[in-house]
């Protein structure tokens, strides 16, 4: 079984859990999947082991704390340890390609907006020093950015926090991690040295459209060896 | 020190063990180790596990429809787990008499190279 299948059996089977071990047990659950460093379909399948374990044990009149223990981060965190890595600058790629792609495609869409309202030429011209100095540290920022609010929604979980807090966290990480990416955006237009070129504004936007297409693409396809423990 | 902490490394061998000796599903694999006296080791203990043994490929996985309800993922022994598993009892019946009297005997008359030098 592919890991889409296996999210669609977890989310039917999740609702024969109580409120008590729901709770928990998603917090694991958001807990493991945020791990970049696993493997996705491995994840996958031993969130759904757990959880039919869970449910045995609910039927049998017993508490998810006498499966997972009482300290549910350290057990996520065993479970963790044991998933086979992914490639992770692999997955820095595709998100740094993502990313790229949506930056291109709101802010040159942004300026051909205003150009078509303003009547003015619909062209654009980039500074090449400028261009590539952007993409790299737009990339690194990027690929941090999204790591970061992953850490941080891990952080917040199994804490008891009420949702205000949890979300709170998470709003002013993203916030400020936003601010902070504004900057290369301002820099790129200060640095004036090198070659420029002139260009139709639609290339840089359809540039855009395919970057973030084939970023996602490739974020979400199936990897290759997916659920290599039962080809046995 | 607790009693989990001791059993963390012989868990691998224990599991291996029963998986060796019967066909069993995630639940049923707990439920006897809990009936063999490990009843204060929390269930879920063995997922972490079982990932290992299955990264080692010493067991594979199979889903399989039970005689009542769902599919179920049965666990078995490869080749290399029988392997593995034999050299796990030898180590420890290597290890269990010294640790064994170790814990339960006076060391004190033990011998030390320094007692030589004394005389």
């Amino acid at each position: 079984m592919s890991e889409k299948p296996l999210i669609k059996e977890n989310n039917r089977l999740r609702e024969k859990l109580n409120q008590h071990n729901k709770e928990v047990y998603e917090d694991i659950l958001v807990y493991i999947r945020l791990n970049y460093t696993s493997k996705n379909e491995e994840t996958e399948e031993i969130l759904n082991d757990l959880l039919t374990h869970i449910i045995e044990a609910q039927r049998n009149g017993k508490k998810i704390e006498e499966v997972t223990g009482k300290d549910y981060r350290t057990y996520a965190d065993s479970i963790i340890e044991e998933l086979p890595r992914r490639n992770v600058w692999k997955l820095a790629g595709k998100i740094a390609l993502t990313y790229l792609g949506i930056l291109y495609l709101f802010s040159y869409l942004m300026s051909l907006a205003f150009n078509i309202i303003d009547d003015a030429p619909l062209s654009v011209t980039i500074d090449v020093t400028a261009e590539i100095f952007y993409i790299v540290i737009m990339s690194l920022a990027g690929v941090g950015f999204v790591f970061l609010i992953f850490h941080a929604i891990q952080y917040t979980l199994f804490r008891n926090w009420p949702a205000w807090k949890e979300y709170g966290l998470v709003f002013i990480g993203g916030a400020i991690s936003f601010l902070i990416l504004m900057i290369p955006g301002f820099l790129k237009n200060a640095i004036d040295i090198g070659p420029s070129l002139e260009m139709s504004l639609w290339i840089p936007v359809l540039l855009g459209i395919i970057l973030s297409a084939s970023g996602l693409c490739l974020l979400f396809k199936p990897e290759k060896n997916a659920g290599r423990y039962r080809n046995k | 020190m607790n009693r989990t902490q001791i059993l963390k490394g012989l868990m691998e061998a224990c599991i291996l063990k029963i998986i060796h000796d019967d066909i069993v599903y995630g639940y049923e694999l707990s439920e006897k180790l809990q009936n063999l006296g490990l009843a204060d080791v929390s269930e879920g203990t063995i997922y972490p596990i079982l990932l290992r043994l299955q990264r080692n490929n010493y067991i594979y996985s199979e889903k399989r429809t039970s005689d009542f309800g769902p599919k179920r993922k049965y666990y078995f022994i490869t080749e290399e787990g029988k392997n593995a598993l034999k050299l796990m009892t030898e180590e420890w019946d290597r290890i269990l008499g010294p640790i064994d009297s170790i814990l339960k005997e006076d060391t004190q008359h033990v011998r030390k190279t320094t007692d030589k030098r004394e005389q």
